[in-house]
């Protein structure tokens, strides 16, 4: 006996289910250029737009999704590095300095503690972002281990690493909250 | 520190919405280009093999008793090239279903459809046109090959692989074409396609 079918909804409600989670693992992956993480995004919603029908439900639809905002993000980092003016932006160290919000400061007070977090993120390594977008999107530890092409285990210390470093890194913006 | 507060204060951020409105005009612009420029390729291409169908069969029409294969030649000929014409319009058809000014979104809708299907007609058409109008012509010259002692099998299977070969060729051509003219409109009416679903979904 076969399976029944998956239940694949349909695109706009896809995107309504999906859209600001899929925005801010943009804003987390290009944290330096409020532009490309538009283009991203845009990137995204193309990708889930013509792949949605070819969904046939072997995995979750939430780790699909997962899946293809990860793979576009990855593909879009590598077509922008071979841009010719690729690699001009600020480097980690730059950002130490740049990236808080104190040239916005009504914004700082609003939210202080979500700027640090922006601001910790950004300080990370590509691949490291990702996994930290995941896990803030609520992903169990087995959607990332799929999405990212993991062991269960590695995700697991990763993570204890990298939830450690973001609890130090917030911890000034908390304190001051 | 509470890690799930930190995934509340993240969670809580929402996507900003996008107006398109003021970036349509300039798609459907070029979507009425493309449009314009496809209709005048499909009267060419329509003028072109007619003329060619028709030089071609003239010297068979005028002899005295074409015989009944040059016949059946003739008529797979003509079939092939009028059901070639037919698949032309037809992907222009689709795209002036909707017309223009009546609803864009439905319009770059029908627009991508036209995309797809020009796109299908390389993939899945080119091969087995090239093969019918190869078999036509092999029926209209049938008595000559088979006097000039041409004829056998795997002549014939040769021939027919020959013209599986061009079609592949043609099809790889009209698909390079086809991407050249066709492929960047393409995808910038996906994506469009995709920013209004986006906007829909944010006004709900």
């Amino acid at each position: 006996m076969s399976a029944p079918p998956p239940v694949v909804p349909s695109f706009e409600v896809l995107v309504a289910d999906n859209r600001d989670r899929l925005y801010r693992i943009c804003r987390a992956y290009l944290p330096r250029d409020p532009d490309a993480v538009q283009d991203l995004y845009q990137d995204m919603l193309v990708q889930l737009w013509t792949h949605l029908p070819s969904f046939r439900g072997e995995a979750q639809l939430e780790t699909w999704v997962y899946r293809v905002a990860v793979n576009t993000a990855l593909l879009f980092r590598r077509r922008e590095q071979r841009r010719p003016d690729a690699g001009l932006g600020p480097s980690a160290s730059q950002l130490e300095h740049l990236l808080p919000a104190e040239t916005d400061e009504a914004a700082r007070q609003q939210n202080q503690l979500l700027d640090q977090l922006h601001h910790c993120i950004a300080l990370l390594p590509d691949p490291d972002r990702l996994l930290v977008s995941l896990v803030l999107e609520d992903a169990s530890y087995q959607q990332i281990a799929d999405v990212l092409g993991l062991s269960l285990s590695n995700v697991g210390v990763r993570l204890n690493r990298l939830k450690k470093k973001l609890a130090t890194c917030v911890a000034p913006a908390r304190a001051a909250g | 520190m509470d890690f799930s507060e930190l995934q509340q204060r993240w969670q809580a951020q929402a996507a900003p919405s996008v107006d398109s409105a003021s970036k349509t005009a300039s798609v459907l612009a070029e979507m009425r280009r493309l449009h314009r420029a496809g209709r005048r390729r499909n009267w060419l291409v329509t003028l072109l093999l007619l003329s060619l169908g028709g030089f071609s069969a003239s010297p068979f029409l005028v002899e005295r008793a074409p015989s009944y294969v040059q016949i059946l030649g003739l008529m797979l000929l003509a079939v092939t090239l009028l059901a070639f014409i037919a698949t032309v319009w037809w992907g222009t058809t689709l795209r002036q279903a909707v017309q223009p000014g009546a609803n864009s979104q439905a319009y770059i809708q029908a627009s991508l459809q036209a995309f797809r299907f020009r796109r299908t007609i390389f993939n899945w058409l080119a091969v087995p046109y090239v093969v019918l109008l190869g078999a036509g012509a092999l029926l209209l010259h049938w008595p000559r090959i088979h006097i000039t002692g041409l004829f056998d099998w795997w002549k014939l299977a040769l021939l027919m692989a020959a013209f599986v070969s061009l079609g592949l060729v043609c099809r790889r051509i009209g698909l390079r074409q086809y991407e050249r003219e066709f492929g960047f409109a393409e995808r910038a009416v996906e994506h469009w396609q995709a920013l209004w679903a986006d906007e829909v979904a944010h006004d709900d």
